[in-house]
């Protein structure tokens, strides 16, 4: 690509450049200007804008200089330490840099290096630049995938005001009771202490929603660890169990025994199961049936390497189209009225992000089925 | 007299359903708990007048179907719908087919009991307006052919001398019908009657309006 296409050349280094720039980023309209010291290139670039990261070329087009150029893309969302760790970058190794303003948004910043020793100090910085970009895309991801899965709570807020709001009802009418039984002759003791035992029980459903919703709505970044499917299928379940109800969804779960731990993020994990979940809800209610069943089917293959975990999770809808199968996972695809097209999309990027893979099928009996294989968690350390 | 009453508690929630039949208890209420619709149809008794708290939100059966499995029994029941959704279109679908009332979880006990109160007593009430009606209509069935065409007659305000014209008996057989219906109906006077052939038509008494109709 673009750094390929530069390092080999040999002509003027600014034709080559704005030649390069110009079909990846349409904005540009902007002439190198002359180089000057990278301080005051940095100085005149629009300072609402961050820094995304460096991606940097040389061209060998004057004795043993290098040049590099240090493409700055900023769109006013990116970290703002950056800007002033390019400018340290350049100062520190006493580099001319000239910043071009591609519109107001774009902004590319061109370094030149008069430096000799060149092949160290080019790989130190691509590696550099490319860690930094990979950092930046993985925060990003990140929180894409919170965002989403905020909203995702977000969509089930009936559900779990319910979850909620049972618990609340039941303490409330057994505190009452409680107090009337206690002026009453003969004191039914039993109740009495069953309607204690009962307000301890839900105080703890109240609690364990409580924080359910907060490890689902704060994280925004992913930790890894061994994480146990089968409960975390069933608390998924617990979490959307009313609103199947209310669609008259019936879930129908089969684990296998002792299949293995899977090496992921357990709140991601959720998000997928939730995503894929309210996906099968919405297929059987669009189908136009009067309720259908869900179901989850787990197992482990053996393998080498620790071999493989797979979740099915399938529904009694009316199955995708088979033109637009292929498209499912593509971001901003959606076939529904009010869906945004991220679930599946953000979908895929957990089960990337955790190494596994997920493909979309028709059953032959009706509804679709999502196929998810994650691998297992075996001597894992990192 | 509503101490008496019957409240069946319809709830999939053991913990609310177990909640709700405690205070109702505590309150003074017989109270049948159920924690699916299937198993309070079953064990419902129409004989005995209360109301019925029912979760809208249930799998097997939703609050209105429930509803509408008693409505197909022939039983009019006050039931109190209560979900954990405050879903607007729900409730006025709940209101339009009938329903005594619509609470929104959390319930507290006062805004409960005086719910349960009030569509109890209005139960009891129908309750007495059905047997009254069921009596009546006994005593209807009881009157022969020709009694009850001397009823109709009677209540239209007919002299003894011209139905016997009409039906084309004696006037003195006349009487003697006449004297038997105020004895079946259990009425002394011509207003009586009236009275309770208002009754009759008002409830929709199939074998009344049959009858009349044919006049």
């Amino acid at each position: 690509m673009m750094i390929g296409a530069i390092l080999d050349t040999a002509t003027p280094l600014r034709k080559r450049i704005e030649s390069a720039l110009r079909p990846n980023y349409p904005l540009a309209a902007g002439k190198l200007s002359k180089p000057v010291p990278a301080r005051s290139a940095f100085g005149s670039a629009d300072h609402g804008n961050g820094v995304l990261a460096l991606s940097a070329w040389a061209a060998t087009a004057l004795s043993s200089a290098i040049c590099f150029i240090v493409a700055i893309i900023a769109l006013g969302m990116f970290d703002p330490d950056a800007e002033r760790n390019v400018v340290q970058f350049v100062d520190s190794h006493r580099l001319l840099a000239t910043a071009l303003v591609f519109g107001p948004q774009l902004i590319l910043v061109l370094a030149i290096l008069a430096y000799d020793s060149r092949s160290r100090m080019l790989e130190k910085l691509l590696s550099e630049t490319q860690n930094r970009m990979q950092t930046e895309i993985d925060r990003q991801r990140q929180s894409i995938i919170h965002l989403s899965r905020v909203g995702t709570v977000g969509q089930l807020s009936g559900a779990l005001a319910h979850e909620l709001s049972q618990p609340l009802t039941a303490i409330m009418n057994n505190a009452h009771a409680i107090d009337r039984m206690l002026s009453q002759k003969p004191l039914n003791l039993r109740e009495v202490r069953g309607a204690i035992s009962d307000i301890i029980d839900d105080d703890s459903r109240v609690r364990d929603v409580i924080h359910h919703l907060r490890a689902l709505l704060r994280k925004d970044t992913a930790e890894f660890g061994r994480v146990d499917m089968t409960l975390l299928i069933h608390k998924v379940l617990g979490l959307v169990r009313k609103e199947m109800a209310l669609h008259r969804v019936k879930p129908v779960v089969a684990i296998a025994p002792n299949f293995p731990l899977v090496w992921g993020d357990d709140v991601q994990l959720q998000q997928l199961l939730l995503n894929l979940i309210m996906n099968a809800i919405d297929a059987i209610e669009s189908s136009g049936k009067k309720g259908g069943s869900l179901s989850i089917t787990a197992y482990s293959v053996d393998g080498p390497g620790g071999g493989s975990y797979h979740l099915c999770i399938s529904d009694t809808g009316s199955g995708f189209q088979p033109e637009i199968i292929e498209k499912l996972f593509e971001p901003f695809f959606s076939t529904k009225k009010q869906g945004l097209g991220l679930g599946l999309s953000i979908s895929e990027a957990i089960v990337r992000g955790h190494n596994g893979s997920i493909q979309a099928e028709n059953n032959n009996e009706g509804g679709a089925t999502f196929h998810i294989t994650l691998p297992a968690a075996h001597e894992k350390s990192a | 007299m509503t101490k008496a009453a019957r409240v069946y508690v319809v709830d999939d929630d053991l913990h609310v359903l177990s909640a709700f039949r405690r205070l109702l208890e505590a309150a003074g209420y017989d109270v049948v708990a159920s924690n699916s619709p299937n198993d309070f149809l079953a064990r419902h008794d129409h004989t005995l007048p209360g109301c019925v708290l029912l979760d809208i939100g249930m799998a097997e059966l939703t609050g209105l179907e429930t509803q509408q499995r008693l409505l197909e029994l022939g039983v009019s029941r006050p039931i109190i719908f209560v979900t954990g959704f405050d879903d607007a279109r729900t409730g006025v679908e709940a209101m339009k087919s009938g329903a005594y009332d619509y609470l929104i979880k959390p319930i507290s006990d006062k805004i409960l009991l005086a719910t349960v109160e009030a569509a109890v007593l209005s139960d009891i009430k129908a309750f007495h307006e059905r047997e009254d009606v069921a009596k009546l209509s006994r005593q209807w069935r009881s009157l022969t052919v020709r009694e009850r065409e001397v009823m109709l007659q009677v209540i239209r305000g007919r002299l003894n001398k011209q139905i016997a014209g009409d039906l084309n008996i004696v006037e003195k057989t006349v009487k003697v019908h006449r004297a038997r219906v105020m004895e079946k109906m259990g009425v002394r006077s011509v207003a009586g009657l009236v009275h309770i052939a208002e009754k009759l038509q008002r409830s929709g008494c199939q074998e009344f309006l049959t009858t009349t109709d044919h006049r």
